[in-house]
């Protein structure tokens, strides 16, 4: 299947530092993908290689198969970079004018009514877009990456700074446009929620490198979704976690006495060593509170995940 | 082309944003027209006519040399206007970005803000200028005083325009590739230089202004802007330019 975005062991220095250090993804056609990553990470830099501003040192990025920084393949991409790069002395009909003359396609009245329509700007058509709250502008930002009807939409922060309200329209209006109009849409986000509520997949890049990729279910699996929380009353001595470390099958995670107060995680290998896990902290002293189904949040995720390497 | 002409008419727009802004390059322009006519008036042609020795070609080669040197300004106090803050503006807010990764070419941009940039000061530049030694002409001096110099006015609108270009795509390369400040310097030392330069030749008599010698330093300026502009430009990719949009 010919992928709407593929990424492939894409390397990147810029000022001498290396930015991208193989860098390797997929997004398919009406999928919604969350790019993810701390700041610095990269991802404005892959974005930018995506959008053809950046050509990569190695590796391979297209789109539509298409590579990167050809005009075909801009021709099939829609963007909200940071900043929303629109006029603001033009009118939001205006601004969609521009750019689709500049990808030479008809610039109907008709279609751009219907364009911004899909993104409940109708109306406001004729308002410059300098009068627009920062909801609006990223509405009128997502409309004028639609008025040349892209096949891929790569959004940067496309709710960043904007209200709850206009986040929920923005959101429903991505997955819209994934769901119904079969689009790729890539959106990079700091907002763990947003990724979690509309993203099909994921992937989250750290230092350059992509840490994590996959579906929602596919990593809260690696990451320890079928284990099992447990929590006790006060400190895990060292001695309580030497008893269950001593099994490695019970699948303890880190070292619980250090963070007291944590839980302890397990992953065992079998489900059916729940019990032996719990009759073993038990005789080892510890008091327990609750025994709870182990699942991690993609916020979790990424915080464990920047947390191991930060203690490494 | 058709892209061409979509940036330039985007960037048109964008360097006509601030109202502020063509209050403040209409009011100079008006402002400048105005000094360059009381002065012309008062101490160059009024003299010449009262001594009654002036004769209609010399007295055009001052209307013409008046009107060469009010386009130079105002067409200069254009670029010291609309250049920086525009630009400045566009590689901040992302509308830089966004061109570029459009299926526009890094010097489709170049070009098309280069021209955003020349033609107001050009356009209102040349009708001023041209206003105003008509006004001087048929006004002050009274009709059939005057013997136009074909040469000049061919310097003044054909050759002006041309140097301006050339200033216009430098300081694009320059502003695109490094930091507009920077690029805006080679504006504020252009304008009094060359304005200096060219009124002191022919002031001084080094060259007769109403020569073709004139129109082909003129034209000479020009090329040699072209041309760096041209050398500097090999340099413009798109990387390049988002990376200046953090300088």
């Amino acid at each position: 299947m010919e992928h709407a975005i593929a990424v492939d062991a894409v390397t990147k220095k810029l000022d001498g530092r290396q930015i991208l250090r193989g860098v390797t993804f997929e997004v398919g056609k009406g999928q919604v993908f969350g790019f993810l990553g701390p700041n610095g990470a990269g991802k404005t830099t892959t974005i930018r290689i995506m959008l053809g501003l950046f050509a990569p040192d190695s590796g391979r990025a297209t789109i539509m198969g298409q590579d990167c920084g050809t005009d075909r393949a801009r021709q099939y991409l829609g963007f909200v970079v940071d900043g929303d790069g629109l006029y603001d002395n033009a009118t939001a009909e205006d601004n969609l004018a521009y750019f689709a003359r500049i990808y030479q396609r008809p610039a109907s009245r008709e279609r751009i009514r219907e364009v911004l329509g899909l993104v409940d700007l109708a109306d406001r058509a004729d308002s410059p877009a300098g009068t627009f709250s920062k909801g609006m502008r990223q509405r009128l930002a997502i409309a004028r990456s639609l008025i040349h009807d892209p096949d891929v939409l790569i959004l940067d922060e496309p709710t960043s700074g904007v209200d709850p309200s206009a986040q929920i329209e923005i959101r429903q209006l991505l997955l819209d446009i994934a769901r119904n109009q079969g689009k790729a849409v890539l959106l990079s986000s700091h907002n763990m929620d947003e990724v979690q509520r509309i993203c099909d997949r994921i992937a989250l890049l750290y230092k350059g490198e992509v840490v994590l990729s996959g579906s929602l279910d596919e990593l809260s699996a690696h990451m320890g979704r079928g284990g099992v929380v447990v929590r006790t009353d006060g400190p895990v001595p060292q001695a309580v976690w030497g008893a269950v470390a001593a099994r490695p099958d019970f699948g303890l995670a880190g070292e619980p006495w250090r963070e007291p107060g944590a839980p302890l995680e397990f992953t065992p290998a079998d489900p059916a060593l729940v019990p032996d896990i719990v009759r073993s902290l038990t005789e080892a002293g510890a008091r327990i509170t609750a025994v709870e189904r182990g699942g991690m949040s993609l916020e979790e995720m990424y915080t464990s995940i920047v947390r191991r390497d930060r203690t490494a | 082309m058709r892209q061409l002409l979509a940036v330039t008419g985007i960037n048109l727009r964008n360097n006509m944003q601030s109202k502020a802004l063509i209050v403040v390059f209409v009011g100079i322009g008006v402002l400048l027209v105005g000094i360059a006519g009381v002065v012309a008036g008062a101490f160059v042609l009024g003299p010449e006519a009262d001594d009654g020795d002036s004769t209609p070609a010399e007295l055009g080669n001052s209307l013409g040399l008046i009107g060469y040197a009010t386009t130079v300004v105002i067409i200069g106090a254009s670029y010291s206007v609309l250049f920086s803050v525009p630009l400045t503006r566009d590689k901040i807010r992302g509308t830089l970005e966004s061109l570029l990764a459009t299926p526009t070419s890094a010097r489709q941009v170049w070009l098309g803000k280069s021209l955003a940039l020349f033609l107001p000061g050009a356009i209102v530049g040349n009708v001023l200028a041209l206003g105003l030694t008509l006004v001087l002409a048929y006004g002050y001096l009274g009709s059939g005083e005057v013997e136009w110099n074909g040469w000049l006015l061919l310097t003044t609108h054909v050759a002006v325009p041309l140097v301006y270009t050339g200033l216009s795509l430098v300081v694009h390369v320059a502003g695109l590739l490094g930091r507009v400040a920077n690029a805006n310097v080679l504006n504020v030392v252009f304008l009094p230089g060359f304005t200096a330069t060219m009124l002191n030749l022919a002031g001084r008599g080094v060259v007769d202004a109403g020569s073709s010698a004139f129109l082909a330093i003129n034209v000479g300026a020009a090329a040699v802007l072209v041309l760096l502009a041209v050398v500097f430009a090999r340099k413009l990719t798109k990387e390049r330019i988002v990376l200046s949009c953090r300088a």
